[in-house]
């Protein structure tokens, strides 16, 4: 490239910043640079192009009305002077677009997010090509690395014991949901469901073991009373949407930091809109999202089929629904397939593995105690649930929901540990979710008057104390401090994302500002609200650090004490299950009431 | 300029003059004259929203037959259906200019030249695929594209000054810049507008001095001021600005001067109007005259009185206007060439005088 001679113009009082950064590039790219003085007359500037030998000039200016005219005159007055056919003029600033540019004259322009790069390459002469920010950005395995050593060795000890006496309970013992799982592993094969081709044996085999209603859909066609079809002209105005969006699609960081990874949750019920809620997600730099189901599909024996939409809060669970979605999804995006809490746990864990998710979430006892299903139930097929996990490649989260309905932490977090250290003995890579907001605990017990910060850093303190094991606090951050305010709601989950990041855990699942008050389908704009919220609260602080303080000590070593205890209690009971039954993770007194949907159903092989 | 065909330029006194409105009305009226029709811009326009006001904008409907020269980028956001025929290496911060065929009327967003150069290019692609009349809609106050034209209509009105007699002053002054006549072939044959420089040349039309092409500083001038006495002509082939116009005025010259300038936008650009004013009656008082080598004639004023007024409560703008026949009124007394509301007004008025330009039909 010739050495060029480039005229750099603050037409503004005192905005040249953005400027002075071109300068610097074109210097170092070996090109000669003339930055005026800023605010000279318009007369002046021209007097100085015309006496120099420049071959680009570059204008910053902030745009006002009336502003627009001055430029204007100003490419005029070039145009006038014979000095526009030798040099090339751009302009950059907050309001300018191409279009205005082309208005006003120049021959580019520079607005917001322009890089300096863009600017040296229209001194050149080069078509500048945008980096292609969707290849930059790949999916993180965030289990790598953790060794799953425990750094408290009488609670590794206990927990050993209690993960012997699950799978000693568990040994012979299956159930519906166990059956069906195995039988969608084995006769469903995806690749000939995306080719339409029939799967009699598989619905054959699969309806045994169903109850009413998905029979019904199977053998007569008959949907769920709250769903129905997608019609030819949605589906392909979906497609089309779809197809023009990806085609536009850039893949941002959210921030600068490896860790915490930023996790969105979408479920409107309606696939066709949670895919315009991925983009959305995607598009403002979200690095994952998580799908929520319909809280009946937690009461079903089966699954349905098709691609539905539900007119109620939740996503049905089909694999014509996630097949859609994971078509919509940016390579780079990580997506997580809830399985944790129902009677379809092990096989929502094939199916996401077949379809293509990256992520599941397993919990025995916040699905027993929190979320309606038999604890016996439950345990079996979550057992089943790890190894297909393990099978399909998939690190699945062991969430702690159970704090919402009033368990304190320590009891839901020795759940938790049960929980993983079954996974981690089955071959599986867990993931502690501990909840990380305003529970019900602490307003009980106060440990939140002062500040949502020292509880929060001790729960997560403890885990780390215990074990080496990746964290994904959520879910999601922030619950129950946010109202319907959206700039509060933003402001609360961003600074619970930021105190997260500094207790370097490894993700978090953030709601978006109208989560809990949008009184139907989440709003794209408050689901931008909290993104860009976090993504400049995590530009904020940076790598910035936290001080340890007392009381997070003092409260980290009750939690710890706590988990201790809780443990301590269900290896005297020498009962897992009986454990929870009688409320040893959490009692009726604490809120938690072990589910009845599928109880009975666990059988011998 | 050959028979039936005849270019065109719609410039503004500034932003939401009414250009577009002029041209939707011109397009419209040839279009059912079946006039063959050439439309480009040589900014932006179409566009819904205004870029820097964010007020609603009148959209260009464009009827089926015409040839559009525009922005690549700008195909996608027109609604009309547009057979390319052409890509011009012509670059823009849309894309290269595409030339393009109306197939099914639509709305239509121009980006067309915006140097000089380039719309005499498009100007002659144009002529070649058969256009009789360009239209060629302006970009704010911008003018130094439209020496390529063979005239002007000039949009005016309350958002170039809220002041309604100020607008009149200016429109006058601006018609009366606009409207001198070309200069004679025998200066041009003599040679003495070929330096490429300002000169000044005495009796028998030798020259006297030279200096810059354009006049932008009064140092330029001493080389003329020197032979002030004995000069009886100048010709500038470039811009005055308003320092070197005051000093010219001061300039002792001698005798009746012949002013050769090379065409109106080279004092009508970089001078507020009242002061072109003062200049070009100083040399009329003087018994001198002013010719153009490049004449742009003002044939029409369009006026408007929608003005966008910004609110500081609110930081943005609304919608606002002046009265209207007053307007009118006073542009019309002062301008002293014909006026036009093209809002009110059918376009049948403004039409006859671009007819009686002679060169259509």
């Amino acid at each position: 490239m010739n050495k060029q001679k480039i005229m750099l113009i603050p037409l503004d009082p005192v905005h040249d910043v953005g400027l002075k950064m071109v300068r610097r590039g074109l210097e170092e790219a070996g090109h000669e640079t003339i930055l005026l003085p800023p605010d000279l007359p318009v007369e002046e500037v021209i007097q100085e192009i015309a006496k120099s030998s420049v071959n680009t000039v570059l204008v910053s200016r902030t745009l006002g009305y009336g502003v627009a005219e001055i430029l204007a005159r100003f490419v005029d007055l070039l145009d006038a002077a014979g000095i526009r056919e030798r040099v090339k003029v751009g302009i950059g600033g907050m309001a300018i677009r191409p279009e205005l540019a082309a208005e006003l004259g120049f021959d580019a322009g520079f607005g917001p997010g322009t890089t300096v790069e863009e600017a040296v390459a229209f001194v050149e002469d080069r078509e500048y090509v945008e980096a292609k920010q969707r290849t930059i950005k790949h999916k993180t395995d965030f289990t790598i690395g953790y060794s799953y050593a425990y750094r408290h060795q009488g609670i590794k000890e206990k927990l050993d014991r209690i993960t012997d006496m699950i799978l000693t309970w568990a040994q012979g013992k299956t159930s519906p949901g166990v059956r069906r799982a195995e039988i969608r592993d084995e006769l469903w094969d995806v690749h000939r469901w995306r080719d339409y081709e029939p799967m009699a044996k598989f619905e054959r085999e699969y309806v045994k073991h169903s109850d009413e209603m998905v029979r019904n859909f199977y053998e007569n066609g008959v949907l769920h009373s709250k769903t129905r079809r997608f019609s030819k002209e949605e589906v392909v105005g979906l497609e089309d949407y779809v197809a023009r969006t990806i085609e536009t699609m850039k893949v941002p960081q959210l921030s600068a930091r490896a860790k915490p990874l930023v996790f969105n949750q979408y479920g409107t019920g309606c696939p066709f809109m949670d895919i315009g809620h991925i983009k959305v997600s995607e598009a403002w730099g979200a690095d994952g999202v998580v799908h929520f189901d319909p809280s009946w599909g937690a009461r079903t024996e089966g699954l349905l089929d098709g691609f539905l939409t539900h007119e109620e809060d939740g996503t049905v669970l089909t694999p014509a629904n996630l097949n859609r979605i994971k078509r919509a999804l940016e390579e780079s995006t990580l997506w997580q397939i809830r399985a944790h809490r129902g009677l379809n746990t092990p096989e929502t864990v094939v199916l996401a593995g077949k379809i293509g998710a990256d992520l599941t979430k397993i919990n025995i006892c916040y699905g027993s105690l929190g979320a309606g299903t038999d604890p016996a139930r439950l345990t079996v097929d979550a057992i089943a649930a790890i190894r297909f996990a393990v099978k399909y490649g998939m690190p699945f989260d062991v969430v702690t929901n159970e704090e919402l309905c009033g368990v304190p932490a320590f009891k839901a977090f020795a759940g938790m540990l049960i929980t993983a250290a079954l996974g981690v003995r089955l071959g599986g890579k867990p993931i502690l979710q501990p909840l990380f907001c305003k529970s019900p605990e602490v307003m009980v017990g106060g440990q939140m008057t002062d500040n949502y910060v020292e509880f929060n850093a001790a729960k997560i303190m403890a885990l780390k104390e215990i074990v080496e094991a990746p964290i994904w606090p959520g879910a999601p951050v922030g619950f129950l401090t946010q109202t319907e305010d959206r700039v509060q709601s933003s402001a609360s989950t961003a600074m619970h994302a930021v105190l997260a990041s500094m207790l370097e855990v490894d993700a978090v699942t953030i709601a978006s500002a109208d989560e809990a008050y949008s009184g139907g389908p989440i709003t794209v704009p408050s689901k931008i609200d909290t993104l860009r919220a976090v993504a400049e609260a995590l530009r904020f602080y940076g790598h910035t650090t936290i001080a340890q303080t007392k009381q997070m000590e003092i409260w980290r070593d009750e939690i710890v004490t706590g988990i201790d205890k809780v443990l301590t209690d269900v290896v005297a009971k020498g009962d897992f299950v009986q454990a929870l039954y009688d409320g040893v993770l959490g009692s009726r007194e604490d809120g938690a009431y072990p589910g009845r949907s599928g109880r009975d159903t666990v059988v011998k092989q | 300029m050959s028979h039936r065909q005849l270019i065109l330029g719609i410039s503004g006194t500034a932003k939401n003059t009414g250009k577009t409105t002029t041209t939707i009305s011109l397009l419209n009226y040839f279009t059912l004259q079946r006039i063959n029709l050439g439309l480009t811009s040589i900014g932006y326009d179409g566009e819904s929203v205004d870029n820097v006001t964010g007020l609603p904008k009148p959209r260009l409907f464009v009827p089926r037959g015409v040839l559009v020269v525009t922005a690549a980028r700008c195909l996608e956001v027109s609604s009309a259906k547009l057979s390319v025929i052409e890509t011009l290496p012509i670059p823009t911060p849309l894309g290269k200019l595409v030339c393009a065929k109306v197939e099914r009327e639509g709305l239509v967003v121009t980006a067309g030249p915006n140097q000089t150069r380039h719309l005499r290019t498009v100007r002659e692609w144009l002529y070649r695929h058969g256009a009789e009349l360009i239209i060629v809609d302006g970009a704010l106050n911008r003018m130094a594209p439209m020496v390529e034209t063979d005239g002007l209509i000039l949009a005016t009105g309350a958002s170039y000054k809220p002041d309604s007699q100020q607008v009149a002053f200016d429109a006058q002054y601006l018609a009366e810049a606009c409207n001198y006549l070309p200069v004679t072939q025998d200066l041009v044959r003599e040679g003495l507008l070929n330096a490429g420089t300002t000169v000044v040349w005495g009796k028998n039309h030798k020259i006297l001095a030279a200096t810059t092409q354009s006049l932008l500083e009064p140092g330029e001038l001493e080389p003329l001021e020197r032979v002030a006495q004995q000069a009886v002509g100048l010709y500038c082939p470039g811009l005055i600005t308003p320092s070197c116009l005051r000093r010219l005025m001061e300039i002792p010259f001698a005798s009746v001067m012949l002013w050769v300038l090379q065409d109106p936008t080279k004092i009508l650009i970089p001078n507020e109007p009242s002061l072109i004013h003062e200049f070009l009656l100083k040399i009329r008082e003087a018994g001198s005259s002013v010719v153009y080598r490049n004449p742009l004639p003002l044939l029409a004023i369009t006026v408007n009185p929608f003005y966008p007024q910004y609110r500081y409560e609110t930081n943005n703008y609304e919608p606002a206007y002046v009265e209207r026949s007053e307007l009118k009124e006073l542009v019309a007394k002062a301008a002293k060439i014909p006026v036009f509301d093209v809002v009110q007004d059918d376009c049948l008025g403004l039409a006859s005088v671009i007819l009686a330009c002679g060169c259509l039909k």
